[in-house]
């Protein structure tokens, strides 16, 4: 006689294998098949639905029937480990990327791993009091060696697409009506503004200042950095941008 | 996610409506006259952020009940202490009046079906989910409620009928019962059985919430959707279960194609007058 771990074992691999078979221990009648397919669809329709959810620019791109297959794929290949789908979605960039449907839209993973980002925005903690205001009393010669802490609503990141743009024509009240994908590539800091999602499109530069200053490297180091793209880039004026946009929560000086 | 100081704030015997985020906003603003919210635990697991947000304004006004759906009480093996952790936090968080879970199973090894699946009705069963009942019961430093989930399937391995499996799984636990009075009717229809004879036998000292639903029929049984209103034969259920069980707090569920809000709240009212005259005539 089979063991209860045994019987559950069987019952959820057919429940997310091929349709047509059951598992073994279930009453069988004209019926069974039929219920049995009551809850392989509402399992895979749950897991649609978090991917929905998460991607709900990458469902509009590809349009109902083509999302629903691919979600149908993704849950096959990636079947959920947690009784909280708020992570199941995770490997679905990666899962696009190899998707044959990539060769034909080929910003369609960067949209999606744009979107994971904003997915993990929406759970993040909330952002804390900046801590910026003595910076203009930091001594000049202190300044190349200090650190920057982040907001936990903010993530930063770059596509050779511009879909910034494809994002933006896909929320409410959107002015964008077309993209051209020679408009690309984007520098992009996403963030979770008052519960809603924002991009704030930078510049080359700025962006790998700002992403060196993400990673810990000091002022100087990312000063450094920017300079070597674009030797006018004006330090004072985007550290006012990060600061205005509350990109940053705070700093560290070196203090030996 | 921090202790938040939300007064203590046990829910009355008396309607509520499940809280989802398509509502959010309306209740916060107009504070409608409904007695109670409950809400789905997973839904709040995150560190922060606009659900958070609107339930932390929402929780000063009204008492909640915390209902989870993703622990997984009747799978082998160990405890999911992650997923534990976490409904501890939210728990701790919110001060609920009451807590909730499953008579089902949704995970195998590390697969999670995100679904609420029926168990056999076994010894080994009543084994495995009351003894995680009780290891949540010890985590969470409250007793819980459990619930008895809809079912489409029977398993001959099965040695009694189900509520015999659910009054021993909540002797065995000392844990409280949460009856869905929906999943019953869909059962007794699906399965062929008296809903009568089901309620008779329930330990009715242990009922302390009641869940009502829509489900839908089709033709291969009722499924049970929680995307309609709640059925007259549910409703007439509902009235038979309070002649025996007593008035307790109930519940409108809905959780797909969700309604505007004043749809939930009709039904709540109506159940809140099931309630009122069951109290008129036992009084």
């Amino acid at each position: 006689m089979q063991s209860l771990a045994e019987w559950q074992a069987s019952f959820i691999e057919k429940l997310l294998a091929d349709p047509s078979t059951l598992p073994a221990g279930i009453k069988n009648n004209k019926k069974t098949q039929a219920r049995f397919a009551i809850y392989q669809n509402t399992v895979l329709a749950n897991q649609r639905n978090a991917l929905q959810i998460s991607y709900p620019v990458v469902s509009a791109l590809v349009g109902e029937n083509c999302f629903k297959s691919i979600a149908l794929a993704y849950s096959r290949l990636y079947p959920s480990n947690s009784g909280n789908l708020y992570g199941f979605g995770k490997h679905f960039p990666e899962f696009i990327h190899h998707h044959p449907i990539s060769s034909e839209l080929v910003y369609l993973a960067d949209v999606a791993k744009l979107e994971w980002l904003f997915h993990e925005l929406r759970f993040a903690a909330d952002p804390s009091e900046a801590r910026l205001d003595s910076l203009a009393q930091i001594p000049a010669h202190e300044l190349p060696t200090m650190r920057f802490k982040f907001q936990t609503t903010v993530r930063l990141f770059h596509s050779k697409f511009p879909v910034g743009h494809i994002w933006e024509m896909h929320q409410n009240n959107s002015i964008i009506q077309t993209v051209n994908l020679n408009d690309g590539p984007a520098w992009l800091i996403l963030q979770r503004v008052g519960g809603k999602h924002s991009i704030l499109e930078i510049t080359e530069e700025a962006w790998l200042f700002t992403e060196a200053l993400s990673r810990s490297l000091t002022l100087g180091q990312a000063f450094d950095l920017a300079l070597a793209k674009h030797p006018e880039f004006n330090l004072a004026s985007h550290l006012a941008l990060l600061g205005t946009h509350h990109i940053l929560s705070g700093y560290t000086r070196k203090t030996t | 996610m921090p202790t938040a100081p939300y007064r203590a704030m046990p829910i009355p015997v008396a309607a509520g409506i499940g809280l989802r985020s398509p509502h959010y906003r309306e209740i916060t603003e107009t504070r409608p006259p409904v007695s109670w919210l409950e809400v789905h635990a997973e839904n709040f697991f995150g560190e922060g952020g606009p659900d958070i947000a609107w339930l932390d304004q929402i929780r000063q006004h009204y008492p909640l009940s915390i209902h989870g759906v993703g622990l997984s009480l009747g799978s082998t093996g160990p405890l999911d202490m992650k997923h534990l952790q976490k409904l501890f936090q939210v728990i701790n968080h919110y001060n609920p009046g009451l807590v909730s879970e499953h008579l089902s199973f949704s995970r195998a090894h590390k697969t999670h079906a995100n679904d609420l699946l029926p168990l056999p009705y076994t010894q080994e069963a009543i084994y495995t989910i009351a003894t995680h009942i009780i290891e949540t019961q010890s985590a969470l430093g409250r007793r819980i409620l459990v619930e008895n989930v809809s079912s489409y399937l029977e398993f001959p391995i099965s040695t009694m009928p189900e509520w015999a499996f659910v009054g021993e799984v909540i002797e065995a636990a000392d844990c409280h019962l949460l009856l869905d009075v929906n999943n019953l009717y869909v059962n007794s229809v699906n399965h062929h059985f008296d809903a009568t004879t089901y309620l008779e036998h329930l330990p009715m000292n242990r009922i302390r919430e009641i869940h009502l639903a829509g489900h839908t029929q089709t033709s291969t049984g009722l499924i049970d959707t929680h995307s309609d209103k709640v059925c007259n034969e549910v409703w007439e259920l509902y009235a038979k279960t309070l002649d025996l069980a007593g008035n307790h707090p109930t519940l409108i569920e809905w959780d797909a194609d969700i309604p505007p809000l004043s749809v939930l709240l009709s039904e709540a009212s109506k159940a809140g007058t099931c309630l009122e005259k069951h109290h008129a005539i036992t009084r």
